[in-house]
């Protein structure tokens, strides 16, 4: 729930990119049922003007932005290669994709998050922290997205824009996580391995007053795999 | 400079090929790898620049070539490639400092296509093309393989004045664990270095703003501004040599202190 400017309580205004994959998906049903009004972006392409349009569109009809959730451009399910097998096609699809999708949506975005105090929200496998054999193009944009994250968080957080990421667990993207060769990742602290829905309640937290001291953060909800630092 | 004689000659008899290595970071590293006995290929995508750092090293009593390379051109560093393993027999270090673009500060809601486009395809689409390239002499070189990304601390942190850069720089920090995890059971080690190094635009910024020098070292720890060679070069025939055939898939900050990680 967000707040008008007479300090009246309004449904939160939501963009949420990569909408028809599981996380994105998963995240505009959550937002919904906690009462947003979400517009879901299925971009078929990462170019500027596409970007620029769709998130203008998307703010015409929500009446304004209070949170752009940022939740990838790749295919469901990452297919696992070798290094060497990897032709430029796929590997811009990947990183060309997953940046410039991002960066596109974000810069339109930026005016209207701050004209509503808004919020960012990246979503993101562990796979950019940890390194994935067989994942190298995958791993150099997820990582390569969290720092951005971090980039935009410095710039756009004295003008009230929080921007953060929540990490999920590699098995929730990769469609083979045991190729990613990441051995030392134990078995889940909590005992449990989180859904896609389990990023909404993160989200939710992040817009609201109690994550207002959070900037640049990654909250990582494999149920306690990745325990860095 | 280090002087010669107090370098130890841990690269004798390897081939080591340094992108963007004309000046700068880049050359540092290429003038520490030849003192240690490399030979070393400067892939500079300038001859003016590229021609004389190698005639220097030779003057100097080390192995080097100049190899015309534009990072951006995956069949430029396919060529540079071919010509090394042509005329050194082999390529055991592939050392990928080039960037473009990372030197103008700029505003997400305002920056174009062009700034995203020339750092993208240097950073990134260089690593990709230089690994990928390497990959084959790599292996064959075994646990004397070396592939080495240049990064950046703010690769790490993210920068407030240049936001395009700090992803480009964490990419290749991933994709230097990736690789790392796929490439280990051949031997080949890589592994990032994140310097801070007076390089000539830093130079050129200290002459545009005489407080600079002064507020840079007082911030940090160690005091001063590191070199390109001494401090830089040091820290790359590390990772290049048999010391630290155990060492894979870590960014090794060089920068005296300044940012300090886990």
């Amino acid at each position: 729930m967000a707040e008008t400017d007479a300090g009246e309580p309004r449904a939160l205004r939501a963009i949420v990119t990569g909408a028809d994959q599981p996380l994105g998906a998963a995240a505009g049903r959550g937002l919904r049922a906690n009462g947003a009004d979400v517009v879901a972006l299925d971009l078929a392409t990462s170019e500027r003007a596409a970007g620029h349009g769709a998130v203008n569109d998307a703010v015409s009809t929500l009446g304004g932005l209070d949170l752009l959730v940022v939740s990838g451009w790749h295919l469901p399910l990452l297919q696992p290669a070798d290094f060497e097998a990897i032709d430029d096609a796929s590997f811009a699809a990947m990183w060309e994709g997953g940046l410039q999708g991002m960066l596109w949506t974000l810069q339109p975005s930026i005016p209207h998050l701050r004209d509503a105090g808004g919020s960012v929200v990246v979503v993101l496998p562990t796979t950019g922290m940890t390194g994935g054999a067989h994942y190298a193009p995958a791993a150099a944009t997820f990582e390569a997205q969290r720092i951005l994250m971090k980039a935009a968080a410095r710039q756009l957080g004295p003008d009230g824009i929080r921007v953060n990421a929540v990490a999920v667990g590699a098995e929730l993207v990769l469609a083979d996580a045991e190729a990613a060769d990441v051995h030392y990742l134990a078995p889940p602290a909590t005992g449990h391995q989180p859904s896609p829905e389990d990023v909404v309640d993160i989200i939710m937290f992040l817009v609201s007053p109690a994550g207002r001291h959070l900037g640049g953060q990654t909250i990582t909800i494999d149920g306690g795999r990745w325990l860095a630092p | 400079m280090t002087s010669a004689g107090t370098v130890p000659r841990r690269l004798e008899g390897r081939t080591a090929i340094i992108t963007g290595a004309g000046q700068g970071v880049g050359l540092g590293i290429a003038r520490r790898l030849a003192a240690e006995g490399a030979n070393v290929v400067i892939a500079a995508r300038r001859a003016e620049t590229g021609e004389p750092a190698a005639a220097g090293i030779r003057d100097a009593g080390g192995n080097a070539i100049c190899i015309v390379t534009d990072v951006t051109s995956r069949a430029q560093i396919q060529a540079c490639v071919d010509e090394t393993v042509a005329t050194y027999g082999g390529l055991e270090i592939m050392v990928h400092n080039a960037v473009a673009g990372g030197a103008g500060v700029h505003q997400l809601e305002t920056v174009e296509q062009t700034t995203w486009d020339t750092l993208s395809h240097t950073a990134v689409w260089g690593s990709f093309h230089c690994a990928q390239i390497a990959s084959p002499h790599l292996r064959i070189a075994g646990n004397r393989g070396r592939l080495i990304l240049i990064t950046s601390p703010s690769g790490v942190e993210g920068s407030h004045t240049l936001p395009l850069y700090s992803p480009v720089k964490a990419a290749q920090r991933a994709m230097a664990k990736s690789l790392a995890r796929e490439w280990g059971r051949h031997g080949v080690t890589v592994n990032c270095i994140g310097p801070v190094a007076e390089t000539p635009a830093l130079t050129k910024a200290f002459e545009s703003n005489p407080q600079l020098r002064g507020r840079l070292s007082a911030r940090t720890p160690l005091g001063r501004i590191g070199d390109i060679e001494a401090d830089i070069g040091a820290a790359a025939a590390y990772l290049a040599s048999d010391d630290a055939s155990y060492v894979t898939g870590q960014t090794l900050i060089v920068d005296g202190g300044h940012f300090m990680g886990f």
